[in-house]
């Protein structure tokens, strides 16, 4: 492998270069956080990930926030070889230098996506839904704390107006005629006032159909 | 013909539809049956007899994206959409509304139909009902849930004119043989007449009921028990376990949703706490013995109350509140010793709750002005076996005029509360002692559950109106035992005729 560790890039205000640990393992190092241990990273990220082995072990799918070099996902590969493993990195050079940097990456789906773009990503959502185990990679997360932050504290925009675009084309339609006479509905206040009206359009069953949906089975 | 079928619910309702398409198909051979139901039900639906295809909603995962804030709606919007994707742009002949809850009412406003069956809304949000049957079923036979009236409601609403005799569900070749050579194996190795009861064994059901149940089918003779399980490792150790209890020594069959039908038409009689298998035994004609009426009966009512006050009421919060949050239930105060001293009363006959939830539906019928000698005729006569409801008029008899006792004296008790404005709690202390009774056996525990479903649908939370609801429902209890006295009259009358077809048809005090 050959590499200038003298490198570094810049990409929107992070500052992003690797160093050698002592064992000689390749660590990046983000805004100044090592994203990984400089004496032993294999070590190290093998220790942090035993403690999460039991969970590890019972999980099909893992969803891992930050790559680093992807160390921590090597050992949580060997503790469950099977699992089907996701990786959460928003930093793109990050992932570029990775891919660059070391012969065999990891067999895992990198999402590098802004917050938004990644809780409407249909593939995203079926992770979310299979209740995957969540595996924090301290050292990114401290790197990129804004970000995470986010993604750990997001909740969607109930504004039909914020969600519009990612509606199925049939409905856009529909909701696009009800944002025009109020901009701030929401699916919740559209329903209500449906129930109120006293002539329905064949959408305005539909929307009470699944309003009904979700109240059953609330 | 483009006939679809909606049938948006549990398990049981995908049962149930079993029945009324293979009545519809039979009436219309050359229909093209698409069923919508609950992907969550699909190996069920997949079960069913002469349907060409399936569509599903995925509700648990509208419901999963729905409940949860990271995700948008526009992802619950879409999921619907495309789950209804490959039913909206279809022109149908008919679209028949099974499930008759406020969802299926409003998709099957949403579609585009020539004739739509069932209740709906229209374009002025108003509920329409397709015909009286469909309004019937709305307002009144959901109460009482139990399969053969639903069928007839919607074979009415249908316009189907004959009964599908058949057995509405696929029956694998290999399954029913098998069922078959076990049986036929087993009944020749008992002693002649020996009824051969299936008893089901499934985790959610409680022990040691089933073990005394047994118990007391050993005692009185001639009945042999087989346990019926499901085939996961949970519910063979939950069988495992009772059968050990006999040292092993009874048939243990382990099935799953194809092959439980091969085992219900193959016993003389069902014992089962168990939703699904109960509503499987009904839709194959297998006699049932249950203790479940009062939750079928809860779980029904809810949406059927819904769709039924949607519009016309504004009280609709405040009875969906009473089903849902039982703390607020005034009747909570009552204790219904349900589970107790499991098992005597139980096995005296082959009919018990069945007989019961008929007279009911009887008495609904006539009280909506239908003739109920038609509904005696079509439902009641085919329903039991005579020969075994014959052998135990006896004890019936014995157990109508108990129970009639203690009904009588529990509207007594209602009277005196009513006059004497007394604290509630003093009422249903007494009311709970009046049917504690059970415990001693004074009163069958049929009668406490038939009484237990008439008040779980009482819809206010005002006391007055609740007392006045429940005087009701204790009043219909009593015509309802009269009239299974004047039943038990006409079948020993019967008896005593020797005539296998009825001579003259109950019209009691209706």
């Amino acid at each position: 492998m050959s590499i200038n560790l003298a490198e570094e890039v810049t990409m929107e205000g992070n500052s992003l270069h690797i160093i050698e640990a002592k064992t000689g393992s390749l660590v990046p190092v983000l805004n100044d956080h090592n994203l990984h241990s400089t004496l032993d990273p294999i070590k190290d990220e093998t220790e942090n990930i035993s403690a999460h082995s039991s969970s590890i072990q019972n999980s099909k799918n893992i969803l891992v926030l930050g790559l680093g070099f992807g160390y921590h996902v090597e050992a949580i590969k060997k503790i469950n070889p099977n699992a089907r493993i996701w990786i959460v990195e928003p930093n793109r050079e990050l992932i570029n230098l990775y891919i660059k940097n070391i012969d065999n990456p990891i067999d895992a789906t990198l999402l590098c996506e802004d917050v938004n773009s990644l809780y409407n990503n249909n593939r995203f959502v079926e992770l979310l839904l299979s209740k995957p185990y969540i595996y924090s990679h301290k050292k990114s997360i401290e790197a990129n704390p804004k970000y995470f932050r986010s993604f750990l504290n997001y909740q969607a925009s109930s504004f039909c107006s914020d969600y519009i675009e990612n509606t199925d084309f049939e409905i856009r339609g529909y909701l696009e005629n009800e944002i025009a006479h109020n901009q701030d509905i929401t699916l919740h206040s559209l329903i209500q006032s449906k129930k109120n009206v006293k002539t329905l359009s064949a959408h305005d069953h539909l929307i009470l159909a699944l309003d009904s949906l979700i109240e059953s089975n609330r | 013909m483009k006939a679809l079928f909606l049938v948006i619910g549990n398990e049981q309702k995908v049962i149930e539809s079993a029945k009324v398409i293979a009545s519809f198909k039979q009436q219309n051979p050359f229909s093209r049956i698409n069923l919508l139901v609950d992907e969550s039900q699909l190996e069920m639906a997949r079960n069913i007899k002469n349907i060409d295809q399936i569509h599903t909603i995925n509700v648990n995962r509208i419901i999963s994206l729905s409940s949860k804030r990271v995700f948008s709606d526009a992802l619950v919007i879409n999921q619907f959409i495309t789950d209804l994707s490959s039913i909206k742009d279809i022109t149908w002949d008919l679209v028949h509304n099974f499930s008759n809850s406020n969802v299926t009412a409003y998709i099957l406003s949403f579609l585009k139909a020539t004739k739509k069956t069932g209740a709906y809304f229209n374009n002025n949000h108003l509920l329409n009902h397709s015909n009286t049957w469909a309004t019937i079923l709305n307002t009144q036979v959901a109460k009482l849930d139990t399969t053969i009236t639903q069928y007839t409601a919607h074979k009415h609403i249908l316009g189907i004119e004959e009964d599908n005799l058949n057995i509405p569900f696929m029956l694998d070749g290999e399954n029913l043989n098998a069922a078959q050579v076990t049986f036929k194996n087993l009944r020749g190795n008992l002693a002649p007449n020996t009824r051969v009861l299936g008893l089901t064994a499934f985790k959610n059901e409680n022990k040691d009921q089933k073990i005394a149940i047994i118990e007391e089918l050993i005692n009185i003779g001639g009945h042999y028990p087989v346990i019926v399980t499901g085939q996961d490792e949970d519910n063979v150790a939950f069988a495992t376990d009772i059968n050990q209890q006999f040292e092993g020594a009874l048939l243990q069959i382990e099935v799953d949703a194809a092959t439980m039908p091969a085992v219900l038409l193959n016993v003389d009689l069902m014992i089962t706490e168990d939703l699904k298998t109960l509503s499987l035994a009904n839709s194959v004609d297998t006699p049932t013995i249950t203790s479940q009426l009062s939750q079928l009966k809860t779980t029904s009512t809810s949406n059927i109350y819904y769709v039924v006050q949607d519009r016309v009421s504004n009280k609709l919060e405040e009875i969906l509140n009473h089903f849902n949050d039982n703390s607020s239930h005034p009747l909570n105060n009552v204790t219904f010793s349900m589970d107790d001293n499991y098992g005597t009363t139980l096995i005296t006959g082959d009919i018990e709750l069945d007989i019961v939830a008929h007279i009911k539906r009887i008495t609904t019928f006539a009280s909506l002005g239908y003739p109920v000698n038609e509904v005696i005729k079509d439902n009641f006569l085919k329903r039991f076996n005579l020969t075994n409801f014959r052998n135990t008029l006896p004890k019936i008899k014995e157990e109508l005029n108990k129970s009639l006792t203690i009904v009588l004296s529990a509207i007594r008790i209602l009277k005196q509360y009513q006059n004497s404005d007394r604290h509630e709690k003093s009422f249903w202390a007494k009311l709970s002692q009046v049917f504690s009774l059970e415990k001693e056996n004074i009163i069958t525990r049929d009668f406490i559950s038939v009484f237990c479903s008439a008040i779980y649908s009482i819809d206010t939370g005002i006391k007055e109106e609740n007392l006045i609801q429940i005087e009701t429902q204790l009043y219909a209890l009593k015509n309802n035992i009269a009239l299974i006295n004047d039943t038990v009259q006409y079948f020993n009358d019967d008896e005593r005729s020797s005539q296998t077809q009825p001579k003259r048809i109950i019209t009691t005090n209706l």
